[in-house]
């Protein structure tokens, strides 16, 4: 099991990293998070049955982590740690892309569930798979990529 | 700019690599975290008897409000039961089918908390205000037309004892209850 979770957060770092530069505001909390994000996903691997992709899967797991960062109990807070033996960078080769820069900008201004939305909607999720990872309908989804999609086009056409 | 572009600048994003990459530790940590909440529940109970040995003074003074010890220990009971499983739900989570479902049970778990937590400290007051009277009047005829002095004192100890219940939920159950709230509507807000 531990092969395959290696195996696993290799193949699918980059999402649990998007989410985390579009959820965090800070270093730290992105380290805390992607840590987070991976106790999570060991924790639950026994519980996968199959029945997704692993990816919706996995952004299922990580979507429900970043909003629970938002809303922990200060105690829970307290409680949390950070091993010293485990930490994450990206590499910033990209980081001189003005327009990568500026659509996480962008995404980050939204609302934390439209943050959600256009990340999977961005990785090409179907309308279906983003509703069955939110809980919420596929017309809700459609109708709000709408909106989402002229705001960002808007945003990085300036 | 169009939805295509918009999906190619995503794709750029960079490459993650790990700076150290032990992945035993995660499994560690995962078990550390655990056992630090398990830590946690323990000195809750530990708390809560030292709390109750604080009390026999009171229950050795005035046995006649011995009565009231079941209920003490059923708010014992119940608080635990209530921490146990909004730690569970924040540590343990990848249990929903969705987002949706894992924000609904988290306002159910912390609405009721906040809801019955309001209604202990009433109780609590209620009780409170009755046993300043009692311990402080030196007669029956006194605790029944109780002086207005030790109505006000009894008023303000109250008080007190209510405020602090409202600072201690406001700082820890408050802000998670409304960001819950606040996220479920946004989740919700284009359902119709």
């Amino acid at each position: 099991m531990q092969s395959d979770f290696e195996q696993i957060i290799r193949e699918n770092a980059g999402i649990l990293h998007k989410l985390c530069r579009v959820y965090s505001n800070n270093a730290d909390e992105y380290e805390e998070m992607f840590q987070e994000m991976m106790i999570q996903i060991w924790q639950s691997l026994q519980n996968f049955r199959g029945e997704s992709t692993i990816s919706t899967w996995i952004y299922r797991i990580c979507i429900n982590t970043a909003l629970n960062f938002r809303t922990r109990t200060k105690k829970l807070k307290r409680y949390t740690i950070l091993d010293e033996n485990f930490s994450v960078r990206f590499e910033f080769e990209n980081e001189k892309d003005e327009q990568l820069k500026t659509l996480y900008t962008a995404i980050r201004e939204l609302k934390p569930i439209d943050r959600a939305i256009v990340s999977l909607y961005l990785d090409e999720k179907s309308y279906e798979e983003t509703a069955q990872i939110l809980g919420i309908s596929k017309t809700n989804v459609a109708t709000r990529l709408m909106r989402l999609k002229q705001k960002l086009i808007e945003r990085l056409s300036q | 700019m169009n939805e295509e572009k918009l999906i190619e600048i995503w794709k750029k994003t960079e490459e993650v690599s790990f700076a150290k990459a032990d992945f035993e530790a995660v499994k560690r940590q995962a078990e550390k975290a655990r056992k630090k909440l398990r830590r946690k529940i323990k000195w809750d109970i530990g708390l809560t008897v030292a709390a109750y040995i604080l009390f026999i003074p009171i229950f050795i003074n005035t046995p006649q409000i011995l009565w009231i010890l079941p209920f003490i220990v059923a708010v014992w009971f119940w608080y635990l039961w209530e921490m146990f499983r909004i730690y569970r739900l924040e540590t343990d989570f990848q249990k929903f089918e969705n987002l949706s479902e894992f924000l609904r049970t988290k306002l159910k778990y912390l609405e009721g908390y906040v809801k019955r937590t309001r209604w202990i400290g009433n109780l609590g007051s209620a009780f409170l205000i009755m046993y300043t009277l009692y311990i402080f009047s030196p007669s029956n005829e006194e605790f029944i037309a109780a002086v207005p002095a030790l109505l006000i004192f009894a008023l303000i100890l109250q008080l007190l004892q209510s405020t602090c219940f409202e600072i201690y939920l406001r700082y820890l159950y408050i802000p998670p209850l409304d960001e819950t709230k606040n996220l479920l509507r946004q989740l919700d807000d284009e359902t119709q």
